[in-house]
């Protein structure tokens, strides 16, 4: 969540000065390879050596599942004049081993009004 | 939610890699040239109620989702770490944003977040989550080398 507000908190700021400079942040891996990735099995390691290096980390406790998982996030923003590209996955992982993932792209415009 | 951009001097705080971007946008654009627009609207937020009462959990296909609640924003993947079933997820969301007043190196705003995460599995739909910040709780965010700080006040 902090990751998704600090996004937000770019965006407004992005949003609130006009001018068609762009604005990238992060870097967004190929969600594709999420699946050569194998429960229970793949660590760490496999994980940045697939997707790269995560651009934060956090922990979270999930129903219906004892304990708490670690997660690590990626995050890629884009924004262009009044289009914005915000993406985010995170990976789920206990004792540094896969144990699923959540990402989604969302691709919207800007409406600014004076 | 009532936010406010105040710069502070706090030269030992950690400076945050966002921050120093939007600085470096605003340079880009020439601080004494940027304007401020007075209101920001991003996306359009579906009527949540319709999902209880138009949708049903195993038997709404995708196309019924998007009859009731429209296109989505973004869509993404999810394998939930507690059944292991592989889901997709439509994503919607908006964010309304006014300025209510700046004075000095304050900006004072009112902005408005929802989200909507709606998850499919096997092309039906299977759940959502969705959360807003409507009544929001008081928060704070420090960055920018201790230069900005943000506050989120209840209204």
């Amino acid at each position: 969540m902090k990751a998704i507000f600090r996004i937000i908190f770019f965006l407004i700021i992005a949003a609130l000065s006009t001018g068609c400079a762009t604005i990238e942040y992060g870097e967004w891996p190929n969600t594709d390879l999420l699946s050569s990735l194998q429960l229970d099995l793949s660590n760490g390691e496999d994980i940045k050596r697939l997707l790269g290096e995560p651009t934060g980390r956090g922990k979270g406790r999930m129903p219906d599942f004892p304990g708490t998982a670690d997660v690590w996030s990626y995050e890629y923003t884009r924004a262009n004049g009044n289009r914005m590209n915000v993406s985010i996955l995170l990976i789920f992982m206990i004792n540094d081993i896969y144990q699923g993932h959540f990402w989604f792209v969302a691709n919207d415009s800007i409406k600014t009004t004076m | 939610m009532c936010v406010v951009f105040r710069k502070v001097n706090r030269p030992h705080r950690r400076s945050s890699t966002y921050c120093w971007l939007v600085i470096l946008y605003l340079c880009s654009l020439g601080s004494s040239a940027v304007s401020f627009a007075q209101d920001i609207q991003i996306g359009k937020f579906p009527e949540i109620d319709q999902i209880q009462s138009k949708l049903e959990r195993g038997v709404s296909t995708k196309q019924d989702v998007e009859a009731i609640l429209g296109k989505p924003a973004g869509y993404g993947g999810y394998l939930a770490i507690m059944d292991r079933k592989p889901r997709e997820v439509w994503y919607y969301h908006d964010q309304n944003s006014s300025i209510i007043n700046t004075k000095g190196n304050v900006i004072r705003m009112h902005s408005h977040m929802q989200m909507l995460m709606v998850f499919f599995f096997n092309e039906k739909l299977d759940g959502y989550k969705w959360f807003s910040n409507a009544s929001a709780a008081k928060g704070k965010v420090l960055g920018v080398a201790g230069e900005i700080m943000s506050e989120q006040e209840r209204q």
